[in-house]
C-alpha cells in the first residue's frame, strides 16, 4: 500500500516523488489558488542581497534625501503679508444687528459726561455699548485708532462699551473745551485693560464734538529707527520727513470734514509757495506730498490750529514708554539721539509737559503699552506720583540709588495727570456680555452667575481676558 | 582675472561678482568680466543681472533693494561699527535701502569709503605686517611662514585655521 499523504497514522514514510509533488502543489495553491499558468509555477523572485562590502570599493553611505519641494505658487508680493497682518476688519455679516444700540452722537457724548460712577444721576449709559457712527469710523480708521487685536471683526458694526473711566474722561474733555484749557493725561493700566480703547473713545468723542484729532498710533515707529530722519538746520532737533508727511496725510483725511471749512489765515515762512486762502485740508494734502517740506508744513498747520476761533485739538499717542529714552537714531558723531530731540516727539513732550498750551482748548493724552514695551522708570514714577497727587496721598520720591531715570522724561511728565485703568466692574462686564449675546456671538445665557464667573476668571474684569474667555476660547 | 571653473547660473554670477573678495578695480577687471562670457555658454545672458536697477558704490554694483548697511559690510574692512558710523555721519537710518539714498549722498559715501583703508589697501597692509614680522626674524614671523599657530596655541590638534590663514602671502 502506498502511503497516503493524509494518512497521518501511517508510520511508513512517503516516497520522495510524493514529497516533491506535494510541496509543489502546496506552493501553487499558496501563490495562485485559481490559476495554473506557468508564470505562477515559476520559482519565487530571488531576494535582493544586502550590498556587499568589498574591501577597497567605496559604498555609497549617503542617505538619499528628498529634494526640497519647489514652491509652485507665486511668492507674495512686496507688502502683501504686512497688509494682511495689519488688516482691520470692522464688520461681520454673520453677527446680528443689535437692536436699540445708540450711536455716539454729540448728544450722547454730553450724556456720557453727565454719568456718574454709579450711573444713577446721569443717562445710565455706563455699562452699555454704544455704536460708532459711520463718519467717525472712517476717521478713526484713517488715524489708525483700531487695532487688530481688539476683536472688531466679530461684530456687525463697531461699538464700544461705556465705562466709568469713559465718563470721567469725557467729562474732562468737555470741561477742557468749555474752559479752553489743556488737559494733559497719561493712561496706564495692566495689559488688556483697555488703554488703547480709552484713547479710541476719547478720539470718537472728539470727532463727534468736531474737534481736530491727531494720533500717533505706534510711538515705537518714531524711535526705533525704521523711518528716515534728517537734521533740522539751526537747531539740535531731527525731523522724520517721511513719517511726518504720512502723518499729515492721515490728519488731513481723518479731519477732512472740519479742515475743509477752515481757511489759512496767516502767512507762513514755507519752503514752497502756496496758493492764498487755501483750506487746511488742502494744506495738509500739499504738505504730505513732499517729505522734505512736511515738517515745515506741520509747524504752520499747528500754528493755524492755535489761532483764535479754531476748534479744540486732541493729540494722542499710544505706547509712551518708547519715547521716554534714547532712540535708535544716531547723530553725526555716532551718538544715540534722545527721543526728545526728534521734532515730532518733542512736539508731543512739550505739550504733555504743559510747556506749550493749546490756545483753543483740548487734550494731550498719552497711553502706555504694557505688552512688550521698554521699561521707562521715569514714566512709571511720574504716573505713580500723579496718581498719588490726585488722591492727595504722600508722594513717592525717586530712588536715590537708581541711575536709570531719564531726566528729560521726568521733566516732560511731571505735570501731567494720570488715569489708572483697571478691570471692568461686574455691571460693565454684564453690559458687554449682553451686547455679545445680542450680537449672537456669545451663545450662552448671561446671568449673574456666568458674568461673575467670567469676571473672576478674567483677573477681576480685565476686558481683553473676558473677551478671550467668552468669545475666543469657546470649546 | 577671476573666473569660476563652471558656468554658474546668472544668480551665482551676480553673487560671485558682488562678493568677490578683493573687490574689483573699477573699469578694469569688473568691467572686463561682465561684458564678456568666459564660458561661451548659451542660454542665460551672462550679464543678465545688470538688467535690475543697480547702484554703483565704490566701483561695485548693488541691487537697489539691498540694505545700505549690508552693502557697506560686504567690503573687506567694514563691519558693523564702521557701517554704523558711516550711516550716522550721513544721517541715514538703519533700514535704508541702497535705492532710497540720494545720488549725492551715494557719491559722498563713495568718497568716504575711498578715504578709508579697506579692500586691497587693507589686505596689503595685513601682508606687510606679516612680512615685517618675518623679515626681522621674529618668532611670530616664523610661525606665520610655517603656517602654524602664532600665539602659543597647542599644535597637537585643531590648527586648521592657522594652516589656512597664517602665511606670508595671506590674502586678507
Amino acid at each position: 500500500m502506498a502511503a497516503s499523504i493524509n494518512c497521518w497514522k501511517c508510520l511508513s514514510r512517503p516516497s520522495i516523488a510524493v514529497i516533491q509533488l506535494s510541496s509543489r502543489v502546496a506552493r501553487v495553491a499558496a501563490s495562485a489558488p485559481f490559476s495554473s499558468t506557468s508564470t505562477n509555477l515559476a520559482l519565487p523572485a530571488p531576494t535582493r542581497k544586502a550590498a556587499s562590502t568589498t574591501k577597497g570599493v567605496k559604498t555609497n553611505l549617503k542617505i538619499n534625501k528628498k529634494p526640497r519641494p519647489k514652491e509652485s505658487r507665486k511668492p507674495p508680493a512686496t507688502g502683501e503679508r504686512k497688509a494682511l497682518r495689519k488688516r482691520i476688519v470692522l464688520s461681520n455679516t454673520n453677527a446680528l444687528e443689535v437692536a436699540g444700540m445708540e450711536d455716539l452722537s454729540p448728544e450722547i457724548v454730553d450724556a456720557i459726561a453727565k454719568d456718574t460712577a454709579e450711573g444713577e444721576a446721569g443717562s445710565g449709559l455706563v455699562g452699555k455699548v454704544v455704536g460708532l457712527p459711520g463718519a467717525t469710523v472712517d476717521s478713526l480708521r484713517a488715524i489708525e485708532a483700531f487695532k487688530t487685536t481688539q476683536g472688531w471683526g466679530l461684530f456687525r458694526r463697531p461699538g464700544t462699551l461705556i465705562r466709568k473711566e469713559t465718563a470721567d474722561l469725557t467729562r474732562a474733555l468737555l470741561a477742557a473745551q468749555k474752559e479752553k484749557s489743556t488737559l494733559t493725561l497719561m493712561l496706564d493700566g495692566a495689559k488688556g485693560t483697555g488703554k488703547s480703547m480709552m484713547l479710541l473713545q476719547a478720539q470718537a468723542s472728539a470727532f463727534a464734538k468736531s474737534w481736530i484729532v491727531l494720533h500717533i498710533p505706534e510711538a515705537q515707529e518714531l524711535s526705533n529707527g525704521v523711518n528716515d530722519y534728517a537734521p533740522i538746520p539751526g537747531s539740535d532737533l531731527w525731523a522724520q520727513p517721511t513719517y511726518t508727511a504720512e502723518w499729515l496725510a492721515k490728519i488731513g483725511k481723518a479731519n477732512n470734514e472740519i479742515l475743509k471749512t477752515l481757511k489759512m489765515k496767516n502767512t507762513h515762512n514755507l519752503p514752497v509757495p502756496i496758493e492764498k486762502d487755501i483750506t487746511l485740508a488742502r494744506f495738509c494734502e500739499l504738505g504730505s506730498r513732499d517729505p522734505d517740506i512736511a515738517w515745515s508744513f506741520f509747524q504752520a498747520f499747528w500754528t493755524e490750529l492755535n489761532l483764535p476761533g479754531r476748534p479744540p485739538v486732541l493729540l494722542t499717542l499710544d505706547g509712551m514708554s518708547y519715547i521716554m529714552g534714547m532712540s535708535e537714531y544716531r547723530d553725526t558723531d555716532n551718538k544715540f539721539i534722545h527721543c526728545h530731540n526728534l521734532a515730532l516727539v518733542k512736539h508731543f513732550a512739550d505739550h504733555i509737559s504743559g510747556t506749550s498750551k493749546l490756545a483753543n482748548g483740548g487734550a494731550i493724552i498719552g497711553s502706555t503699552s504694557r505688552s512688550h514695551n521698554p521699561i521707562s522708570l521715569s514714566m512709571d514714577l511720574a504716573i505713580y506720583q500723579a496718581l498719588q497727587r490726585q488722591a492727595k496721598q504722600e508722594i513717592t520720591q525717586k530712588d536715590p540709588f537708581e541711575k536709570k531715570y531719564d531726566e528729560r522724561a521726568t521733566k516732560a511728565l511731571q505735570n501731567a495727570s494720570a488715569m489708572m485703568i483697571g478691570g471692568l466692574t461686574k455691571k460693565e462686564s454684564r453690559g458687554l456680555m449682553e451686547y455679545w449675546a445680542a450680537s449672537g456671538v456669545l451663545r450662552q445665557r448671561v446671568d449673574e452667575q456666568t458674568v461673575a464667573e467670567r469676571w473672576a476668571l478674567a483677573g477681576h474684569g480685565v476686558a481683553a481676558e473676558i473677551q478671550r474667555g467668552a468669545l475666543r476660547m469657546r470649546i | 582675472m577671476f573666473v569660476p571653473e563652471k558656468c554658474p547660473s546668472a544668480d551665482h554670477v551676480a553673487i560671485l561678482y558682488m562678493r568677490r573678495p578683493g573687490g574689483f578695480i573699477p573699469g578694469e577687471e569688473f568691467g572686463a568680466t561682465t561684458t564678456s562670457n568666459p564660458w561661451n555658454c548659451p542660454g542665460d545672458s551672462y550679464d543678465s543681472f545688470h538688467t535690475a536697477t543697480m547702484v554703483f558704490l565704490l566701483g561695485i554694483n548693488f541691487p537697489e533693494h539691498r540694505l545700505l548697511k549690508h552693502s557697506l559690510e560686504t567690503f573687506y574692512g567694514i563691519g558693523t561699527q564702521h557701517s554704523t558710523r558711516i550711516l550716522a555721519k550721513f544721517s541715514i537710518f538703519q533700514r535704508a535701502t541702497v535705492g532710497s539714498i540720494h545720488p549725492k549722498t551715494i557719491t559722498a559715501i563713495t568718497a568716504e569709503l575711498s578715504n578709508m583703508t579697506i579692500e586691497t589697501d587693507l589686505r596689503k597692509k595685513v601682508r606687510e605686517n606679516i612680512a615685517r614680522l618675518k623679515d626681522m626674524g621674529s618668532y611670530r614671523g616664523r610661525r606665520h611662514a610655517m603656517g602654524l599657530p602664532v600665539r602659543g596655541q597647542r599644535t597637537r590638534s585643531q590648527i586648521l585655521t592657522a594652516r589656512k590663514l597664517n602665511r606670508t602671502d595671506r590674502f586678507g
